[in-house]
């Protein structure tokens, strides 16, 4: 039989370890690196988009207008994006023209896209001639090795 | 101790939107070291491959540096002829709330005359993009802060 005192002493423990918990996790930030790459969501537009997704993978289920959404991941991420309430999804692509030192790019609607880890990608919802517009900009590498020169991805495949 | 959690729960559940009175500068440091950069009197040190959101409340005009072997470049104006922005190698921004603006720190080691190697991060302050415009129609859907 559980008494008053035992159970305020077992919510006591409980909430101890809860405060710890949440001060480790506030105080712990993560860095894009070899294990980790970063999606960075924001919805500029003037509605809630919803069912964010990357393949099957959900990213986030709900984004309100004016919020942003990071999501971390571990692996790789294969997948065309899917969101409800958007009219046009389009991704960077291009490739590295060496010989004149140059990015070519451009963007593909509804393109198979790759995020890999080392990257970190910015995606923005906007509203863009009346159309809802997610775009899928090229992502930064923050260190390659001994060069110590930013490269680029582009995620459309 | 439950007012503790309760205050805690409170800070973890609450986030922050971009709206009429509020602006974002979400900074992104893409080089291999770390960087301290000073937005007015603010300072956001910002690991390699680290990310950092700085939210404000008012719209606010300031200088903006950083330290280590660095340039900051602000966005300035879009070049018609060019057909892109022109960043401008200054150190005064302004910023708007209802905004979003992105900063990119960007990793580059040269190799000069000497074969000294030189590294070097460059900051680019981008142009901010307004919550909830309609590009291309609206004319303020995006500001340069250094214009």
């Amino acid at each position: 039989m559980l008494t008053k005192n035992k159970i305020r002493f077992i919510i006591e423990i409980i909430a101890k370890k809860l405060v710890l918990l949440i001060i480790i996790v506030s105080t712990t930030t993560c860095v894009v690196n070899g294990t980790t790459g970063l999606i960075v969501i924001t919805n500029l537009s003037d509605r809630k988009i919803e069912n964010i997704k990357i393949g099957d993978t959900v990213l986030t289920y709900s984004l309100d207008r004016g919020a942003k959404y990071d999501y971390w991941y571990g692996g790789s991420l294969i997948g065309k994006i899917k969101a409800d309430g958007v009219d046009v999804i389009r991704a960077s692509y291009g490739y590295v023209d060496i010989e004149n030192n140059n990015f070519i790019s451009f963007y593909k609607d509804n393109a198979e896209c790759h995020f890999i880890t080392n990257y970190q990608y910015n995606l923005d919802i906007q509203k863009i001639n009346d159309k809802y517009t997610f775009t899928a900009n090229a992502g930064y590498k923050p260190d390659s090795g001994n060069s110590d020169i930013t490269e680029v991805d582009f995620p459309a495949k | 101790m439950k007012k503790i959690i309760v205050l805690l729960l409170v800070l973890s559940l609450l986030s922050c939107a971009i709206n009429e009175n509020t602006g974002l500068i979400s900074i992104r440091n893409s080089s291999s070291s770390s960087i301290n950069i000073s937005i007015g009197s603010y300072k956001a040190y910002v690991s390699a491959g680290g990310t950092y959101d700085y939210w404000f409340y008012n719209p606010f005009s300031c200088s903006v540096s950083a330290d280590g072997n660095s340039h900051v470049y602000i966005a300035s104006y879009y070049n018609d002829v060019l057909g892109d922005v022109f960043y401008n190698e200054t150190i005064s921004a302004s910023f708007k709330t209802n905004y979003k603006y992105e900063i990119d720190v960007i990793g580059l080691n040269l190799t000069d005359y000497y074969s000294t190697n030189k590294f070097y991060q460059l900051v680019y302050i981008n142009q901010g993009v307004k919550n909830g415009g309609n590009g291309l129609r609206e004319k303020d859907n995006i500001h340069y802060p250094g214009e």
